[in-house]
């Protein structure tokens, strides 16, 4: 009984930290701390204007700066704003790194990941950087939510350091595993890896529960949609375990209380509808997601409405 | 009062045909993206025989294009008939060959399908202006690409034939065969209209074999005449380029160069969102300029809205039902196709693009936007009839019948309809719905090159322009391509250097031609016209010293290079005489050759070129790119140079005409005797 579950919590810890594409195994990942700041000027990154931080380095080989922009409408290649990169110790007279990226690269990865070449004696020192726009206007510029913030430093271990005593190693990957699983986006990025244990809960503990208490169809429904909307509200990125997840659950739901296709064509329609009000408004952070799961409502009534048809046909 | 109003739609639609293509109906040219012009000293050059060679692409040198010949027929056709045959001008041969077919089959296809499914739905009118005035087909014919629009109107009709052979419980070996002509006639067409077309057909084969009754029973019955007869009528009409590529084992797909078959190059063309595809707005619309996506207008998505509303009103006991569920799978798998690389799951389409067979077509995604026409022509009109209705039958909106609400809804939903298209009724749109005329330098250009009978080729700086000039004897070739840089500094550049002089030589370039940008598609910075490269250009042309100033051409600036070599020549000055049979036959007259000497035929090197000199056959070898082929003895020579690959053409050509002549009769002479 113990045995199935402790398996599959471990497959998904060693899956999560081996496996994931996000975050390189080398990489520890840290959150922002108290001390940090980032002057952020509000609306667009136009051409001149910069976005200032300053931090202090939490461990040694201090190599990524990663920060969430704001959803964009991307321009044409040509037609791209250009963002420079600097870096350098506090106290430096001049910028220690610097690097230019077209703003298009950053439309399919909104959590974007500035590296630069690694720090070895980070751990303390205090780093400054910039990003500059040096082309954005009304049209291409991008921006970042100064009141939902995410800012993350990045330190990437070399594979030597890591692996020259059994005490380092240990330390490393004890860092490893608290810095991954206290990160909510690595914990929602390893969903995936979370599937196998999470249907044998539904399957074997949760399923003979919902069984006896027939009632519970509303409470059950309506949770599964307030999970979907917290999905696109709260979460920007797309996590495809957590997605998987949900259309399970709402397909689970959609046989086990015979729900009608009609519904999911409904669900559609309302998160249409919702999406044109988000268009009118200028709220562009919520499309994609919305996108996604009007094609899933969309998809899964389809499906049931062939399957109706099917029954109807015998 | 009630014959009046049965007129209403025809009324309606006539007003809106010549309103959105009112330029089509007035004088002059119609031209635009990929539809150029053509003089009628052009002519000559289309004909309606299939050659295994295509001396015009493989920019001006030649290619092996079992692929173009599909594509010259379809030109070929009409050309030859209106314009060849009939002499008619070209104002005149591509309205009748091109634009008037498409809007005759864009008003009868739609309407065909729907009263095929829904025999006593008067809202009809929706399905035409959903299918024909949609911002997808209106952007592509205002693009030029009014062979893929026809194409496009032959879905309907295929549609129809299946839903006709499912349907029917009678002999369907005729309804097959008609079914097999049509997607043979779209394959013909545009190959990548009847691979969607073969998605299409297959999804409703599934589907049928899903829901049916006698499922299993009915599946080999489908099978064959739903897909293996049609399918084999299709290979057998398309056999005059599909044996040659069969046999001569070449992927077709490499003539169109490495952007057509690149990962890359999918992400690049994937210009369409989710948002885009499901509100049916073409990511360029409405100015159509290539790459330049605009952005989302939400009034578009109220059009998913009706058209999956459908599936609301499916009652399962009635026949539609089915079609309707048929209706909206095609417009969920069009939605996601057309939105190609991007989100939701755009790596599914990267996958299909590297592993499904044929899907390399589709690198540009927006093709798969013609599903979703076709099933939102299909699911509107019948969404909104069902509402109609709702208000006129259900007892708690009686009240709202009363005040005709029902009525003035479906008149809103026309107006919304029209609002969409609007950029077309004010006359907003380019392309082919702008007015062109013919620029008098170009006609100046066209007199001096098709009154000189030498053979030499024109080099185009950038590239060429819609209105220029070619022909067998004098092919263009785009410097862009040949030196394969892109802007006309790097041209310039590249053609100063020395060794371009003999390039040129070698390939028989004889005019080095600066376009008169008369369309502003040419010379541009940042999208608009700019007057300073064109002139940048000429000023530098005129620096190289073995380029001479011709005049006589007003803006059009034309070169000339001196000595360039003939179509035929030779490494030691022979007398060699050319006769021209065909583009893949040609007869040589070599007088004192010497063993050794080597005859250069200037086209693309392909070692398919083979010299018949006394009943041995010399197989071409490459000389700077060209073909070449050593005498192997001294004296004079009489010898064809063929094409070997032509052969298959020609048995191909056999199997196609046949089946072509075996389908009419049986669709014309049997069903007669029938009677």
């Amino acid at each position: 009984m113990i045995l199935i579950p402790a398996v599959l919590i471990l497959f998904w810890i060693v899956a999560s930290m081996f496996l994931n594409n996000k975050i390189s195994l080398s990489v520890l990942i840290y959150g922002k701390k108290n001390t940090d700041y980032i002057q952020v000027n509000t609306g667009k990154l136009l051409k001149g204007k910069t976005i200032n931080g300053q931090f202090r380095a939490q461990d040694n080989y201090l190599g990524i700066v990663i920060l969430r922009f704001n959803q964009f409408v991307k321009t044409d290649y040509d037609s791209e704003d250009v963002l420079l990169f600097k870096i350098r110790e506090k106290g430096s007279k001049s910028w220690q790194f610097e690097n230019t990226y077209k703003s298009g690269l950053l439309e399919n990865n909104l959590l974007f990941p500035f590296g630069f070449p690694v720090f070895d004696q980070s751990r303390g020192k205090i780093y400054q950087f910039q990003i500059e726009s040096l082309n954005g206007n009304n049209k291409n510029a991008v921006s970042i939510d100064k009141n939902n913030l995410t800012f993350l430093t990045g330190y990437k271990y070399p594979r030597s350091q890591i692996l020259s005593s059994k005490k380092n190693t240990i330390e490393f990957f004890e860092r490893k595993i608290i810095t991954s699983f206290t990160s909510l986006d690595f914990f929602l990025s390893s969903f995936i890896y979370l599937l196998p244990l999470l249907f044998y809960v539904l399957v074997f503990l949760a399923y003979p529960i919902l069984k006896k208490h027939k009632s519970t169809k509303n409470i059950f429904v309506a949770g599964l949609l307030l999970s979907i909307l917290i999905d696109i509200v709260l979460l920007k990125e797309i996590y495809i375990g957590l997605w998987i997840f949900l259309i399970a659950c709402w397909i689970s739901c959609s046989i086990r209380y015979k729900l009608e296709s009609k519904i999911n064509f409904i669900i559609a329609f309302v998160l249409i509808l919702i999406w044109v009000l988000l268009i009118q408004l200028n709220i562009l952070d919520y499309q994609n997601k919305i996108n996604i799961w009007v094609y899933t409502f969309m998809v899964i009534g389809l499906v049931m409405a062939v399957l109706d048809e099917k029954k109807s046909k015998k | 009062m009630k014959k009046y109003f049965y007129y209403t739609p025809h009324v309606l639609l006539f007003f809106l045909v010549v309103i959105v293509f009112k330029t089509w109906f007035l004088p002059g040219i119609i031209t635009g993206g990929d539809f150029w012009f053509n003089f009628p000293s052009m002519y000559s050059q289309f004909d309606m025989f299939a050659f295994a060679w295509n001396w015009a692409k493989g920019n001006g040198l030649g290619i092996f294009s079992p692929l173009y010949q599909a594509i010259n027929l379809v030109f070929g056709a009409p050309i030859f008939t209106f314009g060849s045959l009939l002499k008619l001008p070209w104002e005149i041969v591509e309205r009748l060959g091109f634009f008037y077919p498409f809007i005759i089959l864009g008003l009868l296809a739609p309407s065909y399908l729907f009263k095929k499914i829904f025999k006593n739905n008067p809202l009809w009118i929706f399905s035409i202006i959903i299918f024909l005035f949609n911002t997808y087909i209106l952007t592509l014919a205002g693009g030029g690409q009014i062979v893929i629009a026809i194409s496009y109107t032959l879905i309907p009709f295929i549609i129809a034939a299946c839903i006709k052979l499912a349907e029917d419980t009678g002999s369907p070996v005729r309804k097959s065969n008609i079914l097999g002509a049509l997607a043979g006639t779209q394959i013909l067409l545009d190959l990548r209209i009847g691979y969607i077309t073969f998605v299409a057909i297959g999804i409703f084969y599934l589907l049928q074999l899903f829901t049916r009754k006698k499922a299993l029973k009915d599946a080999f019955r489908n099978f064959t005449y739903l897909l293996l007869i049609p399918g084999l009528i299709t290979l057998l009409i398309n056999a005059f380029w599909i044996f040659p590529v069969v046999v001569v084992h070449e992927n077709p797909l490499n003539e169109l160069g490495s952007a057509f078959n690149t990962v890359g190059a999918v992400k690049f063309f994937s210009f369409a969102k989710f948002e885009n595809s499901l509100g049916l707005l073409h990511p360029n619309w409405p100015e159509n300029i290539f790459g330049k996506v605009a952005f989302m207008k939400w009034e578009f998505l109220i059009l998913p809205f009706f058209a999956f509303a459908s599936l609301l009103f499916v009652n399962k006991k009635r026949r539609e039902s089915i079609y309707i569920i048929y209706f909206v799978l095609l417009a969920i798998v069009g939605i996601f196709l057309a939105k190609g690389a991007n989100d939701p799951f755009g790596s599914i389409y990267l996958l299909l693009f590297n592993y499904l067979p044929g899907f390399t077509l589709f690198r540009d995604p927006t093709k798969w936007y013609m599903l979703i026409a076709v099933s939102y022509s299909v699911l509107i009109p019948f969404s909104l009839y069902e509402i109609y209705e709702l208000i006129k039958k259900e007892k708690r909106l009686r009240s709202l019948a009363t005040l005709k609400i029902n009525s003035i809804f479906v008149a809103l939903f026309f107006v919304y309809l029209i609002y969409l298209i609007r950029p077309a009724i004010l006359g907003q749109l380019g392309g082919t719905y702008r007015k062109h005329t013919l620029p008098a330098d170009y006609v100046k250009l066209e007199k001096f090159l098709s009154t000189q009978d030498d053979f030499s080729r024109t080099l185009w700086i950038p590239t060429m322009q819609r209105f220029s000039y070619y022909s067998q004897n004098h092919p263009s070739v785009a410097a862009q391509d040949l030196f394969n840089v892109f802007s006309e500094k790097q041209i310039i550049k590249a053609i100063a250097k020395p060794s371009s002089q003999d390039r040129l030589k070698i390939l028989g370039i004889k005019y080095v031609i600066v376009p008169y940008d008369t369309e502003g598609e040419i010379f541009l910075s940042d999208r608009k016209y700019d007057e300073k490269g064109y002139l940048k250009t000429i000023s530098d042309l005129e620096k190289i010293k073995y380029l001479h100033r011709v005049d006589g051409f007003g803006h059009i600036a034309v070169f000339r290079a001196d000595n360039v070599y003939p179509h035929f020549w030779s490494n030691n000055n022979l007398q060699i005489k050319e006769k021209y049979i065909h583009p893949t036959k040609y007869f040589l007259e070599v007088k004192n050759a010497k063993k050794g000497d080597v005859v250069i035929f200037s086209e693309s090197f392909d070692k398919k070129w083979i010299a018949q000199i006394d009943g041995q056959k010399i197989i071409s070898k490459d000389y700077e790119g060209l073909n070449s082929f050593v005498l192997n003895k001294d004296g004079n020579y009489n010898f064809l140079i063929t094409y070997k690959a032509q052969i298959y053409v020609v048995l191909g050509l056999w199997i196609s005409t046949v089946t072509v002549l075996f389908l009419l009769f049986f669709l014309f002479v049997k069903k007669d005797e029938k009677k």
